[in-house]
């Protein structure tokens, strides 16, 4: 409805759905060990890519959806777009989750720059100790979820092949802009969905979601901010990262 | 133990710049306009008495009128963190600024003390990030200023470090505990240049104030005020309604990492002279 018919590459999107209903690869678990902490999903947003792809909302049968809500996403006291939040919980497994996620942004000027803000990263927090996995619902954004991993460091900010683990937070690497300087602009993300387990059930968090914007040539020019989202009650704080144990 | 450590030398800080601000004060100084630009004011540690380079004395404000005054949230992710004092000062009598069209904004701020989300992880000052725990420091402050690269306006740069307690809550009768280290013009401050700049740090549309403020310091010297920080422009446009406006982004606020904190850059709108 939003995206139909503008750009060729909803377009492309938008024909390939249909085909790739029975490829799409859905959730897809992310390493909680070792130094290869990013999963790739689709960085070069094809439509022939499936990888992490479900095709509808929360992807996979078996929940309910148990919390939903929308706020503002302010920064330097300016609107820059809106935040969108569903959790569901396993009919049978009651403490497990999905938390999905979505930004649409608009065009207005977020600093001194004149530029809009373009979302490179979506941070939010899990259980350091239980599974994770992820998947994205493209739902007419034209740029899907690149990468993921278990990491507090986005685009630019790490200098070697792959960011420092944090298994505290789950990296959603999007491309959210409603005003590109150059090349396609896609306004909204993808739902981007994290599975998990929230043993002690969930609540929002007043710091819970971190909203990077990373791509510049100088990474003291990128700004982040954090904002209100739903996590699994029990979160450590920060410098509190402690292992509970590995299951999903 | 961190603030035992830190009072006295907070103290002696504070009751330095009360006696000795005002016979050491040399007034104004004149930003640069071409090569590298900061001005070393007085950068840490500390000289006291503070050395005269552009310190003020209540008297070097003589003649000016306050044509406006705000005050206002400094805002991070969504918290309050302090308050802003935003002024307008111009030479003139009444309220009728004279056609010398000499302005001043001045800029102070207050760092917020009221726990706000998660007081355990830190009583001290309101929580703004998920991932630490420090109170939020603002290392540079930025005002917009007229003037272009290629056709600079001249600006002279002052501070005042305050009078009263530093903890009071009066703008007019609280001091600062840290003095102004370096002014400028350029959008740059700590950790993204090196004292005193190049060239290529050079921003001629914007005034620094290199000036450490933080309710809770992790290097031991709480200052929850900020100096004074003005800066004096000619400002001829607005005809016979203001020469100056509340403009977007007009002030920035950088924190810039000085013990290790995550880099964070904050705009907010502030009064600047018209440019037209």
């Amino acid at each position: 409805m939003r995206a139909k018919g503008i750009g060729p590459i909803t377009l492309l999107a938008g024909l390939a759905a249909g085909a790739q209903v029975a490829h799409a690869t859905g959730f897809e678990k992310l390493s909680k060990t070792g130094e290869d902490v990013l999963t790739t999903c689709n960085p070069s947003s094809s439509a022939a890519n499936n990888t992490c792809r479900v095709t509808s909302l929360p992807g996979v049968g078996g929940y309910d959806l148990v919390a939903a809500r929308s706020a503002p996403l302010i920064f330097n006291d300016v609107t820059i777009g809106t935040l969108y939040e569903k959790v569901w919980r396993h009919h049978t497994k009651p403490k497990v989750y999905i938390f999905g996620t979505r930004v649409v942004m608009n065009a207005e000027p977020y600093d001194s720059s004149g530029a809009a803000f373009n979302v490179n990263d979506l941070f939010r927090q899990t259980l350091p100790g239980k599974a994770v996995s992820v998947a994205y619902f493209q739902d007419g954004a034209t740029k899907a979820l690149k990468k993921a991993g278990r990491t507090i460091q986005g685009l630019n900010e790490f200098e070697e092949d792959e960011p420092e683990r944090n298994n505290t937070w789950v990296d959603f690497r999007i491309d959210a802009n409603a005003a590109e300087p150059s090349g396609p602009s896609s306004a909204s993300s993808p739902w981007v969905l994290a599975r998990t387990r929230a043993p002690t059930g969930i609540a929002l968090n007043a710091l819970g979601l971190r909203v990077l914007s990373s791509d510049v040539d100088d990474i003291l020019d990128a700004v982040d901010f954090y904002t209100t989202s739903y996590q699994p009650n029990g979160v450590p704080p920060p410098d509190d990262d402690d292992d509970e144990g590995d299951d999903e | 133990m961190k603030t035992l450590h830190s009072l006295p030398y907070a103290l002696l800080l504070a009751a330095a710049a009360l006696f000795y601000n005002a016979p050491a004060h040399a007034g104004w100084c004149t930003l640069t306009d071409t090569g590298a630009p900061l001005t070393t004011v007085n950068p840490k540690p500390f000289t006291v008495p503070p050395p005269s380079t552009c310190l003020l004395a209540p008297s070097d404000l003589s003649g000016y009128i306050l044509k406006a005054s705000r005050q206002a949230n400094i805002t991070v992710s969504g918290v309050k963190v302090g308050d802003l004092y935003d002024r307008v000062y111009c030479l003139g009598t009444g309220t009728t600024c004279d056609a010398t069209n000499t302005y001043v904004i001045a800029t102070r701020v207050r760092m917020a003390a009221t726990p706000v989300n998660f007081p355990a992880r830190n009583p001290n000052c309101p929580l703004w990030s998920g991932t630490s725990n420090d109170c939020f420091e603002i290392n540079n402050f930025f005002r917009n200023i007229r003037g272009t690269a290629a056709t600079p306006v001249t600006a002279d740069a002052g501070y005042l470090m305050g009078s009263g307690s530093s903890t009071g809550t009066d703008p007019d009768n609280s001091l600062a505990v840290k003095y102004v280290e370096y002014v400028g013009k350029t959008y740059k401050g700590l950790n993204q240049l090196v004292p005193p700049g190049t060239a290529a740090d050079r921003d001629n549309t914007k005034a620094m104030f290199w000036n450490d403020v933080n309710i809770f310091d992790p290097d031991g010297t709480n200052s929850p005020w900020s100096a004074w920080l003005y800066v004096r422009q000619n400002c001829p446009f607005g005809g016979a309604s203001d020469h100056y406006t509340l403009a977007s982004f007009a002030i920035k606020y950088w924190q810039g990492g000085e013990e290790g904190q995550f880099q964070t850059n904050v705009q907010a709108s502030a009064y600047a002279c018209k440019t037209s």
